[in-house]
């Protein structure tokens, strides 16, 4: 071992008594991987009106609902986020537009709802936090939105 | 031990070990990430949390399964961003934990604890365990390849002088040299 190893052996070391990586943090990435649905078409975030996206941003200003896009191949989805500050209501609309299961996942568990022939849903009671909406079609296709945080 | 490649081509095929041992490796790396951010604790497993969802959505689309470590590195940092923008957290969330440290029983502690953020964030990617490569380093730390290495000796330098006594304050020293700016 050289010194330099050494010197970065006690360096992590010290960070894990400083701060360590909470059990929370690991037992959360290793619950991750339950969540995979290969089968299904993935819509990543395409705009997003709290910022941050590679598209741009700007669908709306920072105050008032927030608007999020996502895009895949041959479908939208959009919704709009609002709720307090433990409970959210995700409102949207599926494009094309087609009647669909709806669940809406999150890290406790999920929620389910409809969206209608015109393909728009509202969903109440989201618990805030990392959430990802699973779209199950008539003939059994289904559409995953990339996770966000809501 | 099986490369970051490997482990993704597995964890495809339903290998939870395969994805366990992905965990292993870079949960350390996008905690010093979401810390260096100076998130909460809170704020931070969240952002962690989403890393990985956005892993395994797009598990079986990763072009380069080899650089499954960068791409982590570059989403933690995204989400941070994002979360910055959004402002600070208004509920409690995965975790919610003061800041302070428990307590600090030796030297290099004591100097760690004290460093400029900066400076603590890069020697924290550096003794990540197994060692992160050249390139996780850098998406970790959003520097050039080709800057890590003489990073990586300029910051070890500079801890042994400070270890030894042989610098002044702690935080002004390695904030010339380690800090903020653009010494790279």
């Amino acid at each position: 071992m050289t010194d330099d190893e050494e010197l970065l052996g006690q360096i992590r070391a010290a960070f894990a008594a400083l701060d360590p990586v909470p059990a929370l943090v690991r037992d959360a990435a290793l619950a991750a991987f339950a969540t995979r649905r290969p089968w299904a078409v993935l819509a990543e975030l395409s705009a997003d009106s709290a910022g941050g996206t590679p598209a741009g941003t700007g669908v709306r200003g920072r105050h008032g609902p927030r608007l999020l896009v996502f895009t895949g191949p041959g479908s939208t989805v959009e919704i709009e986020v609002t709720g307090d500050d433990a409970e959210r209501e995700i409102a949207g609309r599926l494009a094309p537009p087609a009647p669909a299961d709806l669940v809406v996942r999150h890290p406790h568990g999920e929620v389910t709802a409809h969206a209608d022939r015109a393909g728009h849903f509202v969903v109440p009671r989201v618990p805030a936090g990392p959430v990802s909406l699973v779209f199950v079609l008539p003939d059994a296709s289904s559409i995953v939105t990339s996770w966000i945080r809501v | 031990m099986s490369g970051p490649g490997e482990l993704v081509l597995r964890a495809r095929r339903d290998d939870a070990d395969a994805w366990a041992a992905l965990v292993e490796r870079y949960t350390g790396m996008l905690w010093s990430i979401a810390r260096s951010y100076d998130l909460n604790a809170a704020d931070s497993g969240d952002v962690i949390q989403t890393a990985w969802l956005r892993l395994v959505e797009r598990l079986h689309l990763l072009r380069k399964p080899d650089s499954v470590g960068a791409w982590l590195a570059a989403t933690a940092h995204r989400e941070c961003r994002r979360t910055l923008h959004r402002g600070r957290r208004e509920r409690p969330g995965l975790i919610d934990r003061g800041a302070a440290p428990p307590y600090i029983d030796y030297d290099l502690e004591k100097l760690l604890a004290a460093l400029p953020e900066r400076c603590r964030t890069i020697l924290r990617v550096f003794a990540q365990a197994p060692p992160l490569t050249y390139a996780e380093v850098a998406a970790a730390l959003e520097i050039p390849v080709g800057t890590v290495g003489p990073t990586r000796r300029r910051c070890l330098t500079r801890l042994r002088a400070q270890l030894a006594g042989d610098v002044g304050d702690v935080g002004e020293g390695a904030g010339d040299d380690m800090g903020g700016g653009d010494p790279w």
